[in-house]
């Protein structure tokens, strides 16, 4: 049987990262990270190259796993991501290149078991002129525009979105912040993390800022006017420093 | 009705890139050629052309299945759309059984290719065994699918890729193969087909198995 759409959330913290902690080739990518996000939440996760964000939100997905540490996820078992209540785009588009965009979107549909209407979806994401085309066919912004419909067609509880704007163009991220919007109207326990560079373009959007640096937060805050890229990287400079010492 | 939805997919990923059927056609032709060539080569007499045809397909099956399975699911995992079912709420039972189904076609396909160039190129008859030597050939292709699209998950996931899958793959099918071939070479012999030979009955088993690793492996080899 297909899990419900809508986590039971019966508390506040919707994911509940603790003391996260993973390692690649032996270089610390995460270094006990403890983060609670909580219900009808949108928060950005900023910070350089290298720094954790992707391997942070992999992780929550549930699409790899933790050295050390626990996450947990509000309506689902203990260390169990709840996938079909995620909605992850990460830097592959997770597209069938070969299937047209009208056929991706009704096989995500179709596979999650929602009467989406795809026609809607297409002309909410201008692709309706593209609809018959094959991915492959399409240039990088459409792509991304396709991928981010299709994570959309679920209506998904936890939005986790990895750099969603660099493909994009005006239109495209007015597109994405509107239908972030109607998402989180339509379901108040919607928790969304963003991991982004541009904070220009989608700090408007954000309640919450957390800044990674080397694998740990640098700082977190819910009032993005202190984002200042000098302290941030003032603060990766002392991490690094103390690591290495 | 989701593990069909999928099926579908895949079937008709393949059938529009042609990337893979166009590879299996073109290796399974090849492989043909030079083994029939070789063959012919060594004028051997029809009666030991016969007995070695079995083998000899078989080891062309290998090559040009596992290079065409290998470039179907490396395309699919490139572009990590298999998290993204992970993501779209199907299980890895569902996405290894659909996968399984998918290149058993694909597989099965390239067995009828290398059958038909290679009983041409060595002049053997194969219709008067055409109905054991299909279950002895259907068992084996499904159990080297169901072997096939774990160990092609495993490689695509390591750094060596496909240096890894030859390694992987090869031994765990040896058991497989020896079976079919035996079985084989009994047919081709003129011998009688028996259902209840002990060859038969490992071929059985391996394919049991083969499948129920797979099921149970799946999650963790396209889980990073």
């Amino acid at each position: 049987m297909d899990p419900p759409r809508t986590p039971d959330i019966t508390g506040s913290a919707a994911i509940s990262v603790s003391k996260a902690s993973k390692s690649f080739l032996h270089q610390p990518a995460l270094r006990d990270i403890t983060l609670t996000l909580s219900a009808k939440s949108l928060t950005l996760l900023c910070g350089a190259n290298g720094s954790g964000k992707s391997t942070l939100l992999r992780a929550i997905a549930g699409l790899s796993r933790l050295d050390s540490g626990s996450l947990s996820y509000s309506g689902a078992p203990k260390g169990a991501a709840p996938r079909a209540l995620v909605g992850y785009l990460g830097h592959h588009l997770m597209l069938y290149p070969h299937l047209s965009v009208l056929e991706n979107g009704e096989f995500a549909a179709r596979m999650l078991g929602t009467a989406c209407d795809i026609g809607a979806q297409l002309n909410e994401w201008g692709l309706e002129p593209h609809a018959h085309k094959r991915v492959h066919e399409l240039s990088k912004g459409l792509q991304a525009r396709a991928a981010l419909m299709r994570i959309f067609i679920g209506e998904p509880a936890y939005l986790l979105l990895d750099e969603p704007t660099s493909a994009l163009d005006e239109a495209g991220v007015e597109i994405l912040a509107r239908r972030i919007e109607r998402l989180r109207a339509a379901n108040e326990q919607c928790c969304v993390l963003i991991a982004t560079h541009d904070i220009a373009r989608l700090g408007s959007l954000a309640e919450r800022v957390v800044v990674l640096g080397a694998g740990a937060i640098l700082f977190d805050t819910e009032n993005c006017d202190e984002i200042d890229s000098n302290r941030a990287r003032e603060e990766a400079f002392n991490l690094y420093s103390r690591i290495n010492r | 009705m989701k593990i069909f939805t999928l099926i579908k997919k895949d079937l008709l990923q393949e059938l529009r890139a042609k990337e893979s059927l166009a590879f299996m056609f073109s290796l399974s032709i090849l492989f043909s050629v030079v083994l029939g060539i070789a063959v012919n080569s060594a004028l051997l007499n029809q009666e030991s052309v016969t007995k070695l045809f079995p083998g000899l397909l078989w080891v062309i099956f290998i090559f040009s299945a596992t290079m065409t399975v290998e470039r179907s699911l490396q395309n699919e995992m490139q572009h990590m759309a298999l998290e993204g079912l992970l993501l779209l709420g199907v299980s890895s039972f569902q996405i290894f059984i659909a996968k399984l189904v998918s290149n058993t076609l694909l597989s099965g396909l390239g067995f009828l290719l290398c059958t038909f160039f290679l009983a041409i190129l060595l002049d053997i008859g194969i219709v008067h065994v055409a109905a054991p030597f299909t279950l002895i050939a259907s068992l084996t292709v499904i159990g080297y699918s169901a072997l096939a699209t774990v160990a092609v998950a495993i490689s695509s996931s390591s750094q060596l890729k496909s240096l890894l899958l030859p390694l992987i793959l090869i031994p765990l099918l040896f058991p497989l193969f020896f079976a079919a071939t035996e079985l084989g070479a009994v047919l081709f012999a003129g011998g009688a087909f028996d259902p209840a030979s002990g060859w038969l009955s490992l071929l059985i088993a391996l394919d049991v198995l083969y499948i129920v690793l797979g099921m149970n492996l799946y999650e963790y080899v396209i889980k990073e």
